[in-house]
């Protein structure tokens, strides 16, 4: 789990070229960004700001030659009137100088002069003059009035009927020398000659201007198509602005171009700007895209070079981070081949400063490392070796069931394997007072087991007495320094001690201690070794003391048994159920009786199967086997052979034949035994069991005790039997 | 050099943007070109007086963009008079049958005709030099024709100012001929224009009905072979029968031959020995007519293109003036916006 763990950690880890990349990447752009946009919103708004001003003086100048158009025909009318005063001159006169005026200025459809009463002298038009006789008398018209009162006047706009063009009827007063009024001259305007001023007026590139009235009623515009059909732009966000304007005549600042709807329907910066007099508006647009183009055009350059710088940074910081990660990888791949084994490389010492350092000290750290190793390795396999050897000797002694040669075999080995100066092992006594020396290496050690060298438990000055005391291991470097250290002269080059505690089952039962001539000659190494060893001389003497226990069970046993046979062929012999066969040839030579139980005696005396030679003597068997015959080392019975026709040795096979038999015969005669001995006791049984069913039959005491007593009676054989039962009762007589 | 993943990526989004920036370069590149498609534009001419409409049409054209040859053609059709209205109609239906993009067009008669044959058709009509549109029934009002027509107009109370202008360059006139067919409606709607005029004025006009061009001759052979030939001067109205150059030509010289004044109705009348005239250009009407055609080529539908007005200019022959002893006031020259001497 923790591999696995480990292993998608890695997975997921990034590259430290990477990180450094992107890192520096994201802090340039982000640099960039915050400076660029910055700037982008400073430029933005000073370019807008200039935008904005530049058509409010576009609207400005629109407006002035819009009002310069009406202006120079005032200015025509007034100075035809100042110049040659119509009421001066004759009939002709006058005129020719409305005709003048005609010619003069193309825009005047129609030119009327009124003498101070209202009353229309004379008029003369484009058109014919027969269709205007309904504008004989204005002296109750507005036109009249306020030029009587020294003012100009500008009708609102109205549209010819039949071409639809924007009309507007305009008028002065004409004054004597003196200032006295004497009438006025008015005149209709078509305002279609405005349309060419409106038209050329220039917007930027694609912008436009247009004229508006009061009501919204579009006068003027490139496209006069659209003034001809009588178009009413009120419902222009900026043309509503100049309708419900709360100043009639606001000053140039007042004005702010906005974002609208343009007269086209596109999006557009637009603004207007009031004529005054007549009320009227110039209104100025011009596409968003062309008022912000520099800004975006800006923007989009201040974007382009973020782009091109944050390319430029990407390829820069992964250059640099590959710079400063060579080395790294360098070093990466050396240790990562130190690490599969190559343990003699070292790393190449280069690129910047901190990278040599840590090759340097990665250098270092092999260096001491391999230096590592090598001593681990040296202690790895001393502690092998150790284990090897300790795991030997467990193995060995668990070999060796006799206490006294296990001890010798643990003490020499420990001593001889690991180097130790001495080992011995006590043993606590019986009466768990005292240690007893049980064994010991070399001469110290068999002087101390012969004089029984033994520590009391409770002794101060004893590192052993201490191990068992507290039942942990004791472990002194240096024992001349030890104040519980007791001195040994048979052991006079001691100078570090370690006693280990042997446990079994729970009980201390005695001390491996050594000893090294080595100040602190033993370490946790040796204590780890000592624990170990010490378990198995626990376990070896549990098993030494096991195998003696089972020892002495299993000689109980065999003798319970040779005991047994004996009592059971003694028995034969004793009821004479024994059986003895003898043979003699009849063409051979008789043997006296006295030789046979001679022979017979010298058998029983033999434990083996042994050839007898003659004695020489006439008659007498050259060669005899005579064998006993023993069954689990109990004497059963005797064989002897004779060969007494002719000189024979008894060869091998032969007597290996006499000693097979004689075997099978002791076996098979105890089958037999115990056969009769087993049908004797079923007899018995079965009697006891046919006496036991008539005594259950018994209706009453009395033939209880008649059944029982002729049965007994009966089967033992017995010529008198009397049982009772209970006990007459004093003056009482028993039933026989 | 060898990158890893992150490295790639990095790469990857670096050429993404870049190819996203070109690709938008591309776009709006690609936005810029427009299939080319050549208009076919047909011209139909009814008076060669009016021809120079066509030219001012043509070269206004160019100047907004439609090469002739790129991407626009003209197929001009001439009838022989604008008499011959079987002629003219075959031109219209001619127009259709070619599904041109648009039909352009001179005089009320040629106008009617057109709009007649593309009844059917979404061809648009532009005319030139139509006299009462709405009056004609070619249009439903100035602000909004209708139908699939449009196009310049000149308003026929100009022609009552032409009689003001010649009695003022000739008062001793007292009878004014006019010639004009009364079957074609622009002449009878002129002479009615006239007629409160001339009474007012005190001046008799002489109704000259001929059906066709040969018959004018013909009537003035006749005349001049009488002491009292009845009027004057001569007033030409915006109408058919003198409208061709060999019609004026006869007029013109029998005019001549008998010290006569003519109010002409054409700029070619007047420089070729008419006293004067007030009358439109006919070059700004063909250029006023190109912007119209512009708009219906862009999309606009024709019948929602108002009608353009078009101005009458006084031009005075001060050479023919003088050669027939008349004399002529400051104040009209004044007014005039051309003096031929």
């Amino acid at each position: 789990m923790l591999a696995q763990f480990t292993s998608k950690k890695s997975q997921r880890s990034t590259s430290l070229a990477a990180v450094l990349a992107t890192t520096f990447v994201v802090l340039v752009v982000l640099a960039l960004v915050l400076a660029s946009s910055f700037q982008i919103v400073l430029n933005f708004q000073a370019q807008e700001a200039l935008e904005k001003s530049e058509q409010k003086n576009i609207a400005l100048a629109s407006a002035q030659q819009v009002s310069n158009f009406l202006e120079q025909i005032f200015t025509a009318l007034e100075a035809a009137a100042r110049v040659n005063n119509p009421f001066a001159e004759t009939a002709e006169d006058q005129k020719l100088l409305l005709q003048k005026l005609l010619g003069l200025e193309p825009a005047l459809r129609e030119v009327t002069l009124l003498d101070d009463k209202g009353k229309m002298i004379t008029q003369l038009s484009q058109l014919t003059t027969l269709t205007t006789a309904d504008s004989a008398n204005q002296a109750t018209s507005v036109l009249f009035i306020q030029a009587s009162q020294g003012q100009r006047y500008i009708s609102s706009v109205h549209f010819d009927p039949t071409t639809n063009e924007p009309l507007v009827t305009i008028a002065i007063p004409i004054k004597n020398l003196f200032g006295d009024f004497e009438g006025v001259l008015a005149a209709k305007v078509n305002l279609k000659f405005m349309w060419d001023l409106v038209g050329s007026l220039q917007v930027g590139i694609d912008g436009l201007a247009y004229v508006v009235d009061e009501q919204g009623n579009l006068l003027a515009l490139r496209d006069t198509l659209r003034v001809l059909r009588g178009e009413n732009l009120s419902n222009l966000p900026e043309v509503a602005a100049f309708i419900n304007r709360e100043n009639t005549n606001p000053g140039l600042d007042e004005i702010n171009p906005f974002v609208s709807t343009g007269i086209n329907g596109n999006a557009v910066l637009a603004t207007y700007y009031p004529l005054g007099t007549p009320n009227w508006a110039v209104v100025v647009e011009v596409p968003v895209e062309e008022a912000y183009q520099t800004p975006v055009t800006s923007l989009l350059l201040s974007l382009g070079i973020v782009l091109v710088v944050a390319v430029l940074a990407g390829f820069a910081g992964v250059y640099l981070a590959r710079r400063v990660v060579a080395p790294l990888r360098l070093l990466t791949e050396t240790a990562t081949r130190i690490a599969g084994g190559e343990i003699e490389l070292s790393a190449p010492v280069e690129g910047p400063t901190e990278t040599s350092l840590l090759a340097r000290a990665f250098n270092s750290m092999t260096t001491q490392l391999k230096e590592l190793i090598g001593s681990l390795e040296q202690r790895v396999n001393d502690r092998t070796r150790r284990l090897e050897t300790a795991a030997t000797l467990g193995k060995r002694m668990s070999s060796i069931l006799n206490l006294e040669e296990l001890l010798v075999e643990v003490v020499n080995q420990i001593k001889d394997n690991f180097g130790y100066y001495h080992a011995h092992i006590y043993l606590l006594d019986a009466q768990q007072e005292k240690l007893v020396v049980a064994e010991g290496t070399g001469q110290a050690g068999a002087e101390m087991k012969a004089k029984e060298h033994s520590i009391p438990l409770n002794a101060p000055t004893s590192l052993v007495a201490r191990a068992v005391r507290t039942g942990q291991i004791v472990k002194v470097d240096n024992v001349r320094e030890a104040p519980d250290w007791l001195p040994n002269p048979l052991l006079p080059e001691t100078r570090s001690e370690m006693a280990m505690p042997i446990i079994l089952e729970g009980q201390i039962v005695g001390v491996l201690d050594v000893q090294d001539d080595e100040i602190a000659g033993l370490d946790d190494t040796d204590a780890n070794l000592l624990l170990i060893l010490a378990s198995q001389v626990a376990v070896a003497i549990r098993n030494a003391q096991l195998f003696t226990e089972v020892e002495q069970a299993l000689s109980t046993a065999r003798i319970t048994q040779e005991r047994y046979l004996e009592q059971g062929w003694t028995k034969v012999k004793s009821l004479k159920r024994g059986a003895e066969y003898l043979h003699q040839r009849s063409d051979a030579t008789r043997l006296e009786a006295g030789v046979i139980a001679a022979l017979e005696q010298e058998s029983q005396r033999q434990n083996q199967i042994k050839v007898v030679h003659s004695n020489g003597a006439v008659g007498q068997p050259d060669a005899a086997v005579i064998a006993p015959i023993n069954l689990q080392n109990q004497r059963i019975g005797t064989i002897q052979l004779h060969k007494t026709a002719q000189v024979r040795e008894w060869n091998e096979r032969e007597l290996a034949l006499v000693e097979a038999v004689i075997n099978q015969v002791a076996q098979t005669a105890e089958t037999l035994r115990l056969f009769d001995e087993t049908r004797e006791q079923a007899s018995r049984e079965q009697t006891i069991r046919e006496i036991t069913d008539k005594l259950r039959s018994a209706p009453t005491l009395k033939r209880l005790v008649e059944i029982a007593t002729e049965e007994l009676r009966k089967r033992l054989s017995a010529t008198h039997a009397k049982l009772e039962l209970g006990f007459e009762v004093e003056g009482t007589n028993g039933t026989s | 050099m060898k990158f890893n993943k992150y490295q790639w990526t990095l790469l990857f989004i670096t050429l993404l943007t870049s190819a996203g920036y070109l690709l938008s370069g591309c776009a709006v590149a690609n936005g810029a070109q427009e299939t080319t498609k050549i208009y076919q534009v047909g011209l139909l001419s009814v008076v060669d007086t009016l021809n120079p409409a066509f030219d001012g049409f043509k070269a206004t054209m160019t100047d907004l963009g439609y090469k002739e040859g790129e991407n626009i053609s003209y197929d001009f059709q001439a009838a022989s008079s604008s008499t011959d209205t079987e002629k003219i109609e075959q031109i219209a239906e001619k127009f259709v049958a070619d599904k041109v993009d648009l039909i352009v067009t001179t005089t009320n008669g040629a106008a009617i005709a057109a709009k007649a044959a593309t009844a059917d058709t979404h061809i648009p009509v532009v005319f030139m030099v139509v006299f009462a549109p709405i009056e004609a029934g070619i249009a439903d009002n100035v602000r909004q024709p209708g139908g699939n027509v449009t196009g310049v107009h000149v308003p026929l109370e100009d022609v009552a100012k032409q009689l003001e202008f010649l009695l003022q360059m000739a008062p001793h006139v007292k009878r004014v001929w006019i010639p004009f067919n009364p079957k074609y409606i622009t002449g009878q709607l002129a002479f009615i224009k006239l007629q409160p005029v001339a009474s007012a004025l005190g001046v008799e006009l002489v109704e000259g009905h001929f059906d066709n061009p040969e018959a004018v001759a013909v009537n003035l052979e006749s005349r001049g072979k009488i002491d009292d030939i009845g009027f004057e001067a001569i007033l030409l109205m915006p109408e058919v029968i003198s409208g061709q150059l060999a019609d004026w030509k006869a007029i013109s010289t029998f005019a001549t031959e008998h010290h006569m004044p003519i109010a002409a109705n054409s700029v070619v009348q007047v420089r070729d020995g008419g006293l004067f005239s007030y009358t439109f250009d006919s070059v700004d009407i063909g250029k006023q007519a190109a912007f119209l055609a512009d708009k219906i080529l862009r999309g606009t539908e024709a019948g929602t293109i108002p009608l353009f007005p078009i101005e009458s200019h006084l031009i005075i022959n001060y050479k023919a003036a003088q050669s027939l002893g008349l004399k002529v006031g400051d104040g009209l020259l004044a007014q005039a916006t051309e003096i031929i001497r």
